[in-house]
C-alpha cells in the first residue's frame, strides 16, 4: 500500500494545478448555466419558460458540450507529457513493479481525478436545475450530457494509449482513430436522442479504458 | 550461468531495421567488478543498456541479471538495480525534496542520509524545480537517488553527458569509492575515456559490428602497444599483416598499434627490407590506446 | 504479446473496422460524387397533370438548364410551368401579373393561397417530452392561452403540475384522472402526441398511447376533461399532430403504413405504398399530393378531398444509388455504418457480398504476404484471425490489422 501511495504523490505533484483549473472549470460553466436558467425561468415566467423548452427542445446546457474534453485534455496532457518527454518513461519502468501495475496506477489515478473534477459539479448541478425544472426535463438534459461525460473518460483513456506509443507513426494514427471515436461522443443530437446510442457509447469507453495495455506492451518488448 | 556473474549475455545479436549492430556479442560482468563500455557513436552501447534494462529485446540471444531474463525482470530484481539514463533524466517536475519523498516508498534499504549530504551542497532553493538546475546540479541529484537506493547493480549510460570537468571528478571518485567499499557491481558507458580510466575494472570495446576488447584494463593497457618510426617512404602498406591492430602514418611518421613487442614489430619491418629510425615506444592512456585500436574518425 | 494484450488488440482492430467503416465510405462518396439531375414533379390543379422540373448541371462550368414537361411528354417554357401551378409560384406569378381568376371554379384569393399546407412526414421514432400544457380547447380567443400548468401520465395517472412551485395540483389532476379511467386509460402513457404551442388556430388537444398500446384523445373543454377512447385495428408507431384542419393526425403503423386520424375519429389507411416512409406532402382544398423519393424513383400521390387516390405518377431518380461511382463502391466497402435520425443507433449497411468479395480476398493475400514478409508465426491463430477479418471487412480490416499491428 506504501508503494501506491508514492506512486499517486508522484501523479498529484505533476497534476494538482491542472486538475484544480478543471475542477473550478467543471464548476464554474455549471454555476453559469444554472445562473443562466435561473434568469430566463425568473424573467419569462416558469410556464412560458417551460413551455418555450418544450416545444423547441431548446439545449439552454450545450456550452457544457466540450468541458469534460477539456478537463480530459488537462489532466491527462499534464499526466502524461512529463512522463514521455526525453523518454522519462524508463524511470518508471524502472521502478521495482510490475510494468502493467506501474502504468495502471497511473490510468486508474487519472480516472479518478477525471471523476471527482466532472461528477460533483453534475451532481449540485443536477440538484440547483431540479429547484426550477421537473425530472421530465432533467432527465433528458442529463442523457444528453452523459455522452459528453462519457466522452471525457473515453479521450483520457485515449491520451494514455497514445502516449504509451512511442512510434511516432503510430500515435499520429492513433490520434485520428480517436478524433473519430470521439466524434460519436460529441454529435449535435436533439435532446433526449443520445439515450439509444449509450449502450454504444459506454462499450467504447470500457474498451478505450483496456487500450494503454496493448501500447505499453510496447516498452515491454519493441524499441524505447 | 557461474554463480558470482551480475550480467551475463549470451550471443546478443541484435539488427536495426537491417543494419547489423553486432552479432553473437557475448559479456559477463563479475560481481564487485566495474566495467566500462566504450566505443564510437553508432556502435550499440545505448542498444545494450537498452537490452540490459528490458526496454529492447534483442533478435536473438538473452541478457541476464541475478540470473534473470532481462525481459522478464522481477520487481525483486529492479529493486536491486540503479539506473542512471543518459543525460542524467529525472521527473524535472519535482523539486529535491518531492523526488526523494517519491523514490523512498519503493527501496526498503532507503538511504536518507546518503541523499542529502549531496544534496545539501547544491546551491538551490528549496522548491526549486529540477527542471530549472543545470546539468551537473542534475547530475547530482541523480547520484544523489541512486546512492539512497543503495542498489548492488548500477547501471549508468553516459554519465560524464553534458558535466564539467569538476562535476565528472566528484562523480567518477564518489562512485568508485562507493562502488569498492561495499562490493557494488558496475556497468557504464561513457565518451570520455580519461573518465573511465580513473574508474573502471574492466573493459569491453565496442566497434561497429564487433567486440574488439574485452578483458581487464590492466591487461590490455599492458598488452596493447604503440610504437612510433620514421621511415624513408610515406607509402608503405603494414596495416594487412596480422601483427598490425590498426597503423596511422602522417607522411612518414608512423604509428604502430599493436599486441606484439619491439623485437616482433621490428623483425617484420627488416623481413621486408623497411629501413627505419627514431623506433620508439610510446606510453599511452587509456584514450590513446582507444583511438589506436578503433581508429581516428 | 500475452493472450490478454493480443484479445485485447481485437478489439481495438474492431473498433478500428467500426471507425472506418463509418469514415471511408463518407470520405469517398464526397469526394467522387457526382451532381445529380435535380428532379421535381407537382400536381397541376389547373391542368389536373404532372409537372415535371430537371435541372441539368455541370460542375465545371456552373451552368445549369432547366427542362420542363408533363407525364405526357410535351414540353413546356418557365413561364408556362410556372403558370400550371399557381399555388406553388404564387408570387412570380403576381409580379408577373398572371395568377388565374379562379381555380376549378374557386376564387382565386390571398386566403385560398394560405390554405394549403405543406410539410414533411417522417416515420422517425425520437425524443419528446413527456410534459406538456393542456390548453384550454375552447377559449373563444384566436389563439390557445398558455395555461399555468403542466401534465404528464405516470404510473399514478394524470398529474397536473405547478411549473413554479413544482408542485402537482391535486384536484385538477383527480378530476382528469377519473375522465381518463372511465375512459378505460391504463396509466402511464407511453407516448403523448400534440402541439404544445399556442402558436395554431386551434387546440386539439392530445393523443396519448397508453400502457397497453391503445389511443386515446384528451382534451380540456371548459376546464373540464375530455378523454376518449379512439378504436384501431393497428399498431400506433408515431404520430404527427396537425395544426388544425380536417384531420387530428398523421399515423405510422408498425410497418411504417401511413394512415390519417380524421376528426370524427375513423381512421383510415392511405392509398400510398410506405417505401421508405419518407413523404413531403402538399395539401389544398382541392388535391392532397404526397411526395415519396427513394433511391430508385420518385413516386407522387394525389388524392382527393376523401383521401382516396385521384391520381399517380412515378419517374426513375438518378440517385446517387444508380450512379457508377456508387456501384464502384459496392466493389470497394463491404458495408457502411451510418447514424439513424431521431434516436440515435447504428446501423451497418451491407453490399452485396458478391461485389466486395474480390478485394477482400486481394487484401487478405496482400496481408499474408506482409505477414510472411515480416517472419510473423503462422502457427499463431491470432494472425489467421487476422486474415480473417481482412476477408470479412475488406479494406476495412486490411487497414484496422495494420493500424493496430500484432507486435512481435
Amino acid at each position: 500500500m506504501t508503494i501506491l501511495k508514492h506512486l499517486i504523490y508522484k501523479e498529484w505533484v505533476k497534476t494538482r494545478w491542472f486538475a484544480s483549473i478543471a475542477l473550478l472549470l467543471n464548476l464554474g460553466v455549471l454555476v453559469y448555466i444554472f445562473m443562466s436558467l435561473r434568469s430566463s425561468f425568473l424573467s419569462a415566467g416558469g410556464v412560458t419558460y417551460l413551455s418555450a423548452l418544450l416545444t423547441y427542445k431548446t439545449q439552454f446546457f450545450s456550452i457544457y458540450r466540450y468541458i469534460p474534453l477539456g478537463i480530459a485534455l488537462l489532466v491527462g496532457i499534464s499526466q502524461f507529457a512529463p512522463e514521455i518527454t526525453d523518454k522519462r518513461i524508463k524511470l518508471a519502468l524502472h521502478l521495482p513493479l510490475h510494468n502493467l501495475r506501474i502504468i495502471y496506477t497511473m490510468v486508474v489515478y487519472g480516472f479518478v481525478l477525471l471523476a471527482l473534477c466532472m461528477i460533483p459539479g453534475i451532481l449540485i448541478f443536477t440538484g440547483l436545475i431540479s429547484i426550477y425544472l421537473p425530472a421530465e426535463i432533467t432527465l433528458p438534459v442529463l442523457q444528453t450530457m452523459l455522452p459528453w461525460l462519457l466522452g471525457g473518460f473515453c479521450a483520457y483513456f485515449l491520451i494514455a494509449m497514445i502516449a504509451m506509443e512511442p512510434v511516432w507513426k503510430f500515435r499520429f494514427l492513433y490520434l485520428l482513430v480517436s478524433y473519430k471515436v470521439l466524434s460519436l461522443f460529441f454529435m449535435h443530437l436533439p435532446i433526449g436522442n443520445a439515450v439509444s446510442l449509450l449502450p454504444v457509447l459506454c462499450l467504447v469507453t470500457c474498451l478505450s479504458s483496456i487500450a494503454p495495455v496493448y501500447t505499453s506492451y510496447r516498452f515491454n518488448k519493441g524499441q524505447l | 550461468m557461474e554463480p558470482n556473474y551480475v550480467i551475463q549475455c549470451i550471443n546478443l545479436t541484435h539488427y536495426y531495421g537491417k543494419k547489423l549492430v553486432y552479432e553473437n556479442l557475448n559479456i559477463n560482468v563479475a560481481e564487485g567488478r566495474i566495467l566500462g563500455l566504450l566505443g564510437k557513436n553508432g556502435a550499440g552501447k545505448s542498444t545494450t543498456i537498452n537490452i540490459l534494462n528490458g526496454f529492447l529485446e534483442p533478435r536473438s540471444g538473452q541478457c541476464l541479471i541475478y540470473g534473470e531474463n532481462t525481459q522478464h525482470l522481477s520487481p525483486a530484481t529492479k529493486r536491486r538495480i540503479g539506473y542512471l539514463i543518459e543525460g542524467h533524466v529525472q521527473y524535472a517536475f519535482m523539486n529535491v525534496h518531492q523526488i526523494e519523498k517519491f523514490y523512498s516508498g519503493f527501496y526498503p534499504n532507503w538511504k536518507r542520509d546518503a541523499y542529502f549530504n549531496l544534496i545539501d551542497k547544491l546551491k538551490i532553493t528549496p522548491h526549486q524545480k529540477i527542471s530549472t538546475m543545470s546539468c551537473g546540479q542534475r547530475a547530482q541529484v541523480a547520484l544523489g537517488l541512486i546512492l539512497a537506493q543503495d542498489p548492488d547493480l548500477l547501471i549508468l549510460d553516459d554519465f560524464s553527458l553534458g558535466l564539467d570537468p569538476g562535476y565528472r571528478r566528484l562523480f567518477i571518485d564518489y562512485m568508485r569509492e562507493y562502488a569498492k567499499a561495499e562490493g557494488k557491481t558496475v556497468f557504464l558507458t561513457s565518451h570520455i575515456i580519461q573518465d573511465m580510466e580513473r574508474l573502471i575494472d574492466d573493459i569491453l570495446i565496442m566497434d561497429y559490428n564487433r567486440v574488439l576488447v574485452q578483458s581487464p584494463v590492466q591487461d590490455f593497457t599492458s598488452r596493447f602497444k604503440e610504437f612510433t618510426f620514421e621511415l624513408d617512404r610515406d607509402d608503405v602498406e603494414l596495416k594487412e599483416h596480422p601483427l598490425a591492430v590498426n597503423v596511422e602514418h602522417l607522411r612518414n611518421h608512423y604509428e604502430f598499434y599493436t599486441y606484439g613487442n619491439e623485437t616482433e614489430v621490428k623483425q617484420l619491418l627488416e623481413s621486408q627490407g623497411i629501413a627505419y629510425r627514431n623506433f620508439k615506444e610510446e606510453p599511452m592512456t587509456l584514450e590513446d590506446a582507444f583511438i589506436g585500436l578503433t581508429g581516428k574518425y | 504479446m500475452t493472450s490478454a494484450t493480443k484479445i485485447i488488440r481485437l478489439f481495438l482492430v474492431l473498433l478500428g473496422v467500426t471507425v472506418l467503416a463509418m469514415t471511408l465510405p463518407d470520405l469517398y462518396r464526397k469526394n467522387f460524387e457526382e451532381r445529380p439531375v435535380k428532379k421535381l414533379i407537382y400536381y397541376s390543379e389547373i391542368s389536373k397533370n404532372f409537372m415535371i422540373s430537371e435541372e441539368f448541371s455541370d460542375t465545371l462550368t456552373h451552368e445549369s438548364n432547366t427542362v420542363y414537361y408533363d407525364q405526357t411528354g410535351k414540353q413546356y417554357t418557365e413561364r408556362e410551368y410556372n403558370r400550371q401551378l399557381p399555388f406553388l409560384y404564387t408570387r412570380k406569378l403576381a409580379l408577373l401579373g398572371e395568377l388565374p381568376d379562379s381555380v376549378n371554379g374557386v376564387k382565386f384569393d390571398q386566403q385560398l393561397v394560405k390554405s394549403t399546407k405543406r410539410g414533411m412526414l417522417m416515420p422517425v421514432s425520437s425524443f419528446n417530452f413527456q410534459l406538456n400544457p393542456l390548453f384550454e380547447s375552447e377559449s373563444g380567443k384566436v389563439r390557445p392561452e398558455q395555461p399555468d400548468d403542466l401534465f404528464r401520465i405516470n404510473r399514478h395517472g394524470i398529474e397536473f403540475l405547478n411549473p413554479e412551485t413544482n408542485r402537482i395540483l391535486p384536484e385538477k389532476s383527480r378530476l382528469f384522472n377519473e375522465a381518463l379511467e372511465t375512459a378505460g386509460f391504463q396509466a402511464p402513457a407511453r407516448d403523448i402526441y400534440g402541439i404544445p404551442s399556442t402558436l395554431k388556430a386551434r387546440d386539439d388537444g392530445y393523443f396519448i398511447i397508453d400502457n397497453e398500446g391503445e389511443l386515446f384523445h384528451l382534451k380540456m373543454v371548459k376546464d373540464k376533461p375530455y378523454c376518449r377512447h379512439i378504436e384501431k385495428d393497428i399498431t400506433v408507431s408515431s404520430m404527427k399532430c396537425m395544426v388544425p384542419g380536417d384531420l387530428y393526425a398523421y399515423i405510422y403503423d408498425d410497418r411504417q403504413q401511413l394512415h390519417i386520424l380524421r376528426t370524427d375519429y375513423s381512421i383510415k389507411p392511405l392509398p400510398i405504398r410506405p417505401g421508405n416512409g419518407r413523404f413531403v406532402y402538399s395539401v389544398n382544398c382541392f388535391y392532397k399530393s404526397y411526395k415519396n423519393t427513394d433511391n430508385d424513383s420518385i413516386r407522387l400521390y394525389v388524392l382527393n378531398a376523401d383521401y382516396d387516390l385521384e391520381d399517380y405518377h412515378a419517374m426513375e431518380n438518378d440517385s446517387y444509388a444508380k450512379s457508377s461511382v456508387a456501384q464502384i463502391e459496392q466493389y470497394l466497402f463491404p458495408l457502411k455504418i451510418m447514424i439513424t435520425p431521431g434516436y440515435a443507433h447504428l446501423i451497418p449497411l451491407f453490399n452485396p457480398p458478391g461485389r466486395f468479395i474480390w478485394l477482400n480476398l486481394f487484401l487478405m493475400l496482400v496481408l499474408a504476404g506482409i505477414k510472411i514478409r515480416h517472419h510473423r508465426n503462422l502457427r499463431d491463430p491470432f494472425n489467421w484471425l487476422d486474415l480473417a477479418i481482412a476477408g470479412a471487412f475488406g479494406i476495412f480490416g486490411f487497414i484496422a490489422v495494420l493500424i493496430f499491428p500484432n507486435r512481435k
